[in-house]
């Protein structure tokens, strides 16, 4: 893959709440190069939406604020950045594709109205009848049929699949080097799905853009991403390339995800479930987060939090945070 | 004899009809679901799969009776639910039960879990205060709670939890047959399997029938017997569950399959990619409703003239295609 | 200022903010539990030698520490007394009007089609028609007494309980719970007032308490323009009005009445507010 775009180093981010402050991304770290689809893979409580918040830094205010930690572009540092400095990265250097279609997009303007307002902010001065043609091949781009027309057309009018592909016109209209999306499918039918996972593909293979891909869905991710990061309990737990990762799965929580997929290839006569529930947003846990569901946890995993180390497929960048990924009793 | 299917459903419609136009006088006929048939026997279980705007949700809604259809029947056990006595009606409630998708909206926030799950017994049968919370308690437990839960309210469990309550609910008064309508999709992926075990139990233990409504293929194939896929209110296939993976005949169930994404990594995945949206059912294209999208779509047959169902070799394997296979 | 925007920051159960339940605890509660109690003086007493004395620090006595009015009555008494006829036609006025509206919107927002219709046409109905007129009507034809104010009241306020409780039957009834209950088999009255009635309390009570300010202020005019609380009661309208020949001289025998209503007022309305952010969240998560 290409250079690195985004670095995210070290990022702590909390939310001081009444009941006291909550860390919900704790030390994370990860990087983002030219071209490259990097997966979060997570569930409720992981903290994997968080952790796009904080790189937008659209963190709920006022609780929500990074602790500490970098997130650099090219080089430069996010945090700490004003507002209006913020504000001209978001929607230009950095995109965002959100899950919910139907609230993504304003519903009192036209659809065509958002897509250039988006490109006016990248084209400031460009004249109006300009900026609609090219709204017109934003459109075409991510595969609006009748574009000519739908550009007219009010968010209400559409099916949650267009909006969502809308969404991604807005996107990519400031041609950002880093798209950020959090669970963009998750709304839409399975085989609008995969027109979607295609686009995304198609403009990365176009324009090399970074794509951030956020999703609780192994299959996506097996077919997207070329690298993930699993998060749990607001730390990432292992991270690699998706062939390491899944080929051999060094913390019990990958391993177990993994597992309790239920195959379309076969017919199973029970699922493999993991105890438990993952855990809730307050827990001053001592030791590793997974230690109360994990069918291998020693007594050093509910004491001391694991340090990250080289996994078990043996490549440079596959790594993983457990005391135990030899899977001794 | 043999006992009639537990579920039998035949020329299932249901219209609904949409004021349009200046003043509402027009009126738009959505087919939400068009003449659907078919038949589940006791202790198995069917899965109705298909996208948005299949039908499904209102074809699960008419098995409930909560929904009246526009003409069709369905027969519990041989019976016309259209026309059930009262007394039948009360049998029939305890007989057919359901789990609904959203854990969080299920629960009224303001009943106990013990009166939710005792509701069903509460209205239809006279149970002593005791024989009521020992039921309440043998539900609980088979769903993997504790019976001293029972006393809190829904806000104080998580979701896994809450499904959990609701399943208890619907089995306490040992129903034939359970409706479930996508009863995992809100929970977290690590939950799923323990829920999904939690109904094969249940079904291993009672020999309860399930008729389930799933987008999500693998759960699809772990729970079901046979399968149904609709697309804009038709069945299209219906079949059993290994034939229809394994050698899906018609192009709309080739094409769901294939989107189902394989955690296979290295080879690449051959998907069909359909073109197009899925068709609002306000205007539903003619002919065979899924010519527009269709990968092997023959021609002009295909936009004019609506496929028969037709059998396929084995057991119960329909497919409405203008295709032979 | 600063001393209100602290006690803002006091939280009585950690969300109601203190100041105004302390003030409507001095202004309104207290008074009018133990009036008869508590009040320097008899507030019919007509002290006539001592005629629109002014309050205290305005040239007045500790006898009369609010001063007095035309037949010499103190102001105070009178305000404690009549505090105690501002709680209960509001009290009694909103939840007759709150059972009223809230039948009546739990019918329209279940039922639909035409009963919904009429009912909604029926609130419309009421609110087009001033309250006041109504109120001068009625008054003419039997004069004015208590039932007339709480009939008014109820006039005015079921209106908004329906339109609410409608607005809020109309989302609840679609919710899955309500589903599951008719697949349980529970008929239409079970379902109203066991799954769908328990989950408006909480709407309920905040539009309740929103609408005490409504009704004192009504309660205040209907008296203020003598068509409310008769006479010789010293309601608080009326004791607005026993002063407004004299307010540029004798200004304190409407101003404290007047203020006594405007606390009143204000104190609840904030508590209003508060009550429904806090119970909101949870009203979120039906």
């Amino acid at each position: 893959m290409g250079e690195t775009i985004l670095q995210v180093k070290n990022l702590c981010t909390v939310l001081d709440l009444s009941s006291g402050t909550v860390p919900v991304v704790n030390d994370v770290s990860f990087d983002v190069g030219v071209g490259e689809t990097l997966g979060i893979v997570g569930e409720s409580g992981s903290g994997k939406s968080m952790t796009a918040l904080s790189i937008m830094q659209v963190l709920p205010k006022p609780i929500g604020r990074i602790a500490s930690g970098q997130i650099l572009l090219e080089g430069t540092d996010l945090v700490g950045m004003s507002n209006q400095q913020m504000g001209q990265i978001r929607g230009r250097e950095i995109g965002m594709i959100l899950q919910d279609p139907h609230t993504s997009l304003n519903p009192v303007f036209t659809v065509g109205n958002q897509v250039i307002e988006a490109l006016e902010i990248n084209n400031p001065g460009t004249a109006r009848k300009t900026l609609r043609a090219h709204a017109i091949d934003a459109l075409k781009k991510v595969n609006v049929a009748d574009a000519e027309r739908r550009i007219d057309a009010y968010p209400h009018q559409m099916s949650g699949g267009m909006k969502q592909r809308v969404v991604g016109a807005i996107a990519i209209a400031g041609a950002p080097k880093v798209i950020i999306a959090d669970e963009p499918t998750t709304a839409l039918d399975v085989t609008i799905q995969l027109q979607y996972l295609q686009l995304l593909r198609d403009i990365q293979d176009e324009t090399g853009t970074a794509i951030i891909f956020i999703t609780h869905d192994l299959g996506i991710v097996a077919n997207l991403c070329h690298r993930l990061v699993v998060m749990y309990g607001g730390k990432i737990v292992e991270s690699g390339t998706v062939a390491d990762v899944f080929g051999a799965p060094s913390h019990p929580y990958t391993e177990a995800l993994l597992k309790s997929v239920p195959s379309v290839d076969q017919k199973l006569d029970r699922l493999y479930a993991i105890d438990g529930q993952p855990p809730a947003l307050i827990s001053d846990r001592v030791g590793c987060s997974f230690a109360p569901r994990c069918p291998y946890a020693l007594d050093i995993c509910r004491n001391q939090v694991p340090q990250e180390s080289d996994a078990l497929s043996g490549a440079k960048s596959h790594r993983a945070s457990c005391w135990n990924m030899e899977r001794t009793t | 004899m043999m006992a009639p299917p537990i579920l039998e459903v035949s020329d299932l419609t249901r219209h609904f009809t949409i004021p349009h136009g200046l003043l509402g006088r027009q009126e738009h006929i959505v087919r939400a679901v068009d003449k659907v048939g078919f038949s589940l026997e006791h202790g198995q279980t069917l899965a109705l799969v298909g996208e948005s705007g299949c039908g499904k949700t209102t074809l699960a809604r008419m098995l409930l009776k909560l929904l009246t259809p526009t003409s069709g029947t369905v027969k519990i056990e041989g019976k016309d639910v259209g026309t059930m006595s009262k007394a039948e009606i009360r049998q029939f409630r305890t007989n057919v039960q359901a789990v609904f998708q959203d854990p969080w909206a299920s629960l009224s926030p303001r009943m106990r879990v013990f009166d939710i799950v005792a509701e069903t017994l509460v209205i239809n049968d006279n149970l002593t205060k005791g024989e009521l919370t020992r039921r309440v308690d043998e539900a609980l437990i088979a769903v993997g709670l504790r019976p001293d839960q029972a006393k809190n309210y829904p806000h104080e469990f998580s979701g896994g939890q809450r499904q959990r309550v609701a399943i208890a609910s619907a089995i306490i008064a040992k129903p034939k047959l359970i409706i479930l309508d996508e009863p995992v999709s809100a929970l977290d992926v690590s939950i799923r399997s323990q829920i999904m075990n939690l109904f094969k139990d249940l079904q291993d233990d009672v020999g309860c029938s399930y008729v389930i409504v799933a987008h999500d293929l693998g759960t699809t194939r772990f729970m079901a017997d046979r399968i149904a896929v609709m697309y804009l209110g038709k069945l299209v296939e219906i079949g059993p569950t290994d034939d229809m993976f394994d050698a899906p005949c018609h192009p709309y169930t080739q094409a769901l399959l294939s989107a189902a994404l394989p955690l296979r990594v290295g080879k690449a995945h051959e998907a069909i990619v359909l073109r197009g949206e899925v068709p609002s059912p306000v205007n539903p294209p003619t002919g065979c409703p899924f010519h527009p999208r269709c990968q092997s779509v023959l021609g002009e047959i295909c936009k004019t003239s609506p496929p028969a169902p037709k059998e396929l070799g084995s057991q119960n394997h329909i497919m409405s295609c203008h295709i032979d296979v | 200022m600063g001393f209100f925007v602290m006690s803002q920051k006091l939280k009585f159960m950690g969300h109601l903010p203190v100041l105004p339940i302390v003030v409507l605890m001095i202004v309104l509660i207290v008074p009018a539990l133990f009036a008869d109690l508590i009040a320097p003086h008899d507030p019919y007493k007509a002290y006539l030698r001592n005629r629109l004395e002014p309050p205290l620090f305005f040239g007045g006595t500790t006898e009369f520490i609010l001063g007095t009015d035309r037949l010499g009555r103190d102001i105070l008494s009178r305000i404690m007394h009549g505090a105690r006829y501002a709680l209960v036609i509001s009290l009694v006025g909103i939840v007759l009007g709150a059972i009223v509206g809230t039948a009546l919107g739990l019918i329209a927002g279940y039922m639909r089609g035409r009963i919904e219709a009429l009912i909604m046409r029926i609130v419309d109905i009421t609110f087009a028609l001033p309250s006041i007129l109504l109120a001068l009507a009625l008054a003419s034809i039997s004069g004015p007494s208590f039932q007339l104010v709480i009939f008014v009241v109820i006039f005015v306020i079921w209106g908004f309980f329906a339109r609410q409780v409608r607005a809020e039957t109309l989302i609840l009834r679609e919710r899955d719970f309500v589903a599951r209950a008719r697949v349980a088999g529970a008929s239409d009255f079970r379902i109203l007032h066991k799954y769908i009635l328990p989950n408006l309390v909480n709407t309920i009570v905040v539009l309740a308490t929103l609408q005490i300010g409504v009704v004192i202020v009504l309660e205040a005019t209907l008296s203020f323009l003598g068509i409310g609380i008769p006479r010789p009661v010293p309601a608080w309208g009326l004791l607005v009005a026993d002063g407004r020949q004299l307010i540029v001289s004798s200004w304190w025998i409407s101003f404290f009445p007047g203020m006594a209503i405007l606390l009143t007022v204000l104190s609840v309305n904030m508590l209003g507010d508060s009550l429904r952010d806090w119970l909101d969240p949870k009203l979120k998560q039906v």
